[in-house]
């Protein structure tokens, strides 16, 4: 494949990656209570998923395999299998919510309920699934998701203030009418929004399904480098559009379409759908994106052949783990749980599930007898060391911040 | 030994979740956790008069479509509805009827303009939505001036 | 062979893969000889799949893996977990590589194979979902 093409395919699946219904809820949720106040969040979950994406790419790009498959021989069966599990949890949780996305896009085109659109979604997906190749597939969502840009642009069509946004910017402290453990609540939830494990093994079974060879590495940093940032811009511009439009109101972000109302009073109607369009493309887009990162997992874990390079028939434990959890998904939007809800409880979840994703990667990729002269260097020990670190506390504070402030609600 | 443990984690466990289940769904306690809840309750009403009011403003100066604001309308009546409902649900200590029936009649007013909107929108009446929108605003002012003497 | 080799390490939750690198499963766990001269033992038979799994995890959910793998299993077939011959592996560097091809193997990847016959053969499209 021609590189620049390939550059931009794999930028372009990152910043796909990036920005999901977890994104879409809780960026412009922050926004407009927090303002700016979270934004400095970013920088790190930026800094944190880079770094892991580059690893995980590495190692794929060494052995050809994703770094969970080899995590296994280093940790023993047990570790992997209590990630494994979290995980598949997590994700239920999360196709669900993305389904639900997916749903609710529709329901913005057209008011028809969402429920009525969650049989088309997976409808859609499965489709998409069983016909589409793993690079269409790709290809498709991620210009879509360039979409998603129009909230940039809605930042400067609404002309703010520039020394007010930068001000809330650089107050790493909740505003007067909120509590520090609302403030830490929704930190919590940004790391998990925007920290997603399976973008990591998302990014690195793509570079194992291209056949990209050690080679290729620069192609690979290139798209880290680009993609992940201009991901971070995107949540940002979310939280501050929300800000400029709802925070002086009073306005509480509790719904998807309240994420899009900016963009209108922004750009009008073109804008509106332009973000429902990078909506649909960032939810369907992650559907793909969460379901198949599970499925991948749990094949790897047992050793089941898998994926999109063997057919369905050549890798049937695979596909049905892959059928059994997009059906438990859309089962769970059927039963009328309030997917936002379903998105922030999922996000925190998956902060917590953080370290046992994480550590693993920071292993292999360390083992130099597994990566030779692609072994881990100081710069990514030190930022992956850290990354761990802080996800270790983050996981800790999780669960406890979620009762206390009953899911942000209060 | 062990089995005693593992029993004793599994009790802990369940009465964790059970106490957090019961902190996240309880009534208030005591006048000043009713206090709150009047508060929060009232926020959540000012949220979605406001979230339809920009709703409304967007659509009328042509920058909303028809069907995004209707959805638009749709989760902010449903929301306030839901929120009066549960917080009017709760038992008052006496002294608070007073403060309490007027919670009642400005969350009527809230869900009645809300509902007013929703309805005008789905007879395709838009002209009638900028006449109802106009309440939104006096009726926004009111409630963020009754959280603050709530929140007192 | 003298030198000291860890087959915690080397062997043992390995990938399998068959002569054409189709992925089979793990090395769940390994069935020693001990010859009876006294001399270090050999590797006899590599067991795979969650029967085995489940019997090295321990604790609630490796019985559970254990007996939900044991009942998965189609009836005829040893009660035991699923082994083969530790002389069919020709490699084991990066991977456990095989001699044969996986369909050759009698028992292992049962469920694979039932779930591709009753289940995704059957799916409309699964013929050429992809290249």
């Amino acid at each position: 494949m021609n590189r620049a093409f390939a550059f931009t395919l794999g930028t372009l699946s990152a910043i796909g990656g990036f920005i999901d219904i977890g994104d879409l809820v809780a960026d412009a949720q922050v926004g407009a209570r927090f303002g700016l106040r979270l934004a400095w969040v970013s920088l790190f979950t930026v800094a944190g998923i880079m770094c892991f994406s580059e690893m995980a790419g590495r190692v794929a790009l060494k052995t050809q395999r994703p770094a969970l498959a080899l995590a296994r021989s280093r940790l023993g069966p047990r570790f992997g299998l209590f990630g494994l599990i979290g995980s598949l949890l997590v994700t239920a949780l999360l196709v669900m919510a993305e389904l639900a996305g997916v749903a609710l896009a529709f329901q913005l085109a057209t008011s028809v309920h969402y429920l009525l659109w969650v049989p088309v979604a997976l409808a859609l997906v499965l489709l998409v699934v069983w016909k589409l190749p793993f690079e269409v597939m790709e290809r498709v969502y991620g210009l879509l998701g360039l979409a998603m840009l129009v909230f940039v642009v809605a930042v400067w069509q609404l002309d703010p203030d520039w020394s007010q946004l930068w001000s809330s910017a650089t107050t790493p402290a909740p505003t007067g009418r909120e509590t520090w453990a609302t403030y830490l609540f929704f930190l919590v939830a940004l790391v998990g929004a925007q920290m997603t494990p399976y973008e990591m093994f998302f990014f690195s079974s793509g570079a194992v399904d291209h056949r990209w060879r050690p080679k290729d590495i620069k192609v690979m940093r290139a798209n880290v480098i680009v993609g992940f940032p201009l991901g971070g811009i995107l949540a940002v511009a979310i939280q501050a559009v929300a800000f400029l439009v709802f925070f002086e109101a009073g306005v509480r972000v509790e719904h998807l379409s309240q994420t899009a109302l900016p963009v209108a009073v922004a750009l009008g109607k073109i804008g509106l759908v332009v973000a429902i369009v990078g909506i649909f493309a960032a939810t369907f887009g992650a559907t793909l994106e969460t379901l198949f990162a599970s499925s991948y997992d749990t094949a790897q874990y047992f050793g089941w052949s898998y994926g999109k390079v063997q057919p369905p028939a050549r890798a049937a434990r695979f596909t049905t783990v892959m059928l059994a959890l997009l059906f438990a998904a859309a089962a769970l939007a059927l039963t009328t749980l309030d997917p936002i809800t379903v998105t922030i409880v999922a996000v925190v979840c998956s902060a917590s599930l953080l370290p046992f994703l994480f550590l693993p990667v920071l292993l292999v990729a360390n083992d130099r007898e597994l990566m030779g002269e692609l072994a881990n260097g100081r710069l990514s020990n030190a930022v992956g060391f850290a990354t761990v670190t802080v996800s270790v506390i983050v996981a800790a504070l999780a669960f406890p911040l979620l009762i206390l402030t009953k899911g942000g609600t209060v | 030994m062990s089995r005693v443990a593992r029993f004793a984690g599994a009790a802990l466990t369940v009465v964790i979740a059970g106490a957090a289940i019961w902190y996240v769904s309880a009534p208030p306690k005591g006048s000043d956790g009713y206090r709150e809840r009047m508060a929060d309750a009232t926020r959540t009403l000012r949220s979605q008069v406001q979230s339809a009011r920009i709703w409304a403003a967007t659509f009328a100066g042509g920058d909303a479509t028809s069907a995004a604001t209707l959805v638009g309308f749709e989760e902010a009546e449903r929301d306030a509805s839901s929120a009066a409902s549960q917080f009017e649900s709760y038992e008052p200590a006496r002294r608070y009827l007073p403060l309490r029936s007027r919670f009642v009649a400005l969350a009527a007013d809230a869900t009645g303009a809300l509902a007013d909107l929703r309805i005008a929108a789905e007879l395709d009446a838009w002209g009638r939505v900028p006449e109802v929108a106009g309440r939104l605003d006096n009726l926004a002012a009111s409630l963020e001036r009754f959280e603050r003497r709530a929140r007192r | 062979m003298t030198e000291h080799v860890s087959v915690r390490m080397t062997l043992l939750d390995a990938q399998i893969v068959d002569r054409d690198r189709l992925p089979i499963g793990r090395v769940d766990d390994l069935e020693l000889f001990f010859p009876p001269d006294g001399g270090p033992p050999q590797i006899a038979r590599v067991l795979t799949g969650s029967q085995a799994l489940g019997k090295r995890i321990g604790g609630v959910i490796g019985r559970w893996l254990t007996s939900m793998s044991a009942r998965l299993r189609r009836p005829g077939s040893r009660a035991g977990p699923s082994t083969f011959d530790a002389g069919l592996i020709a490699d084991t560097k990066p991977m456990v590589r095989l001699r044969v091809q996986a369909d050759e193997l009698e028992g292992i990847a049962g469920l694979e194979r039932w779930l591709a016959s009753r289940l995704v053969e059957r799916l409309p499209g699964t013929g050429h979902a992809d290249k």
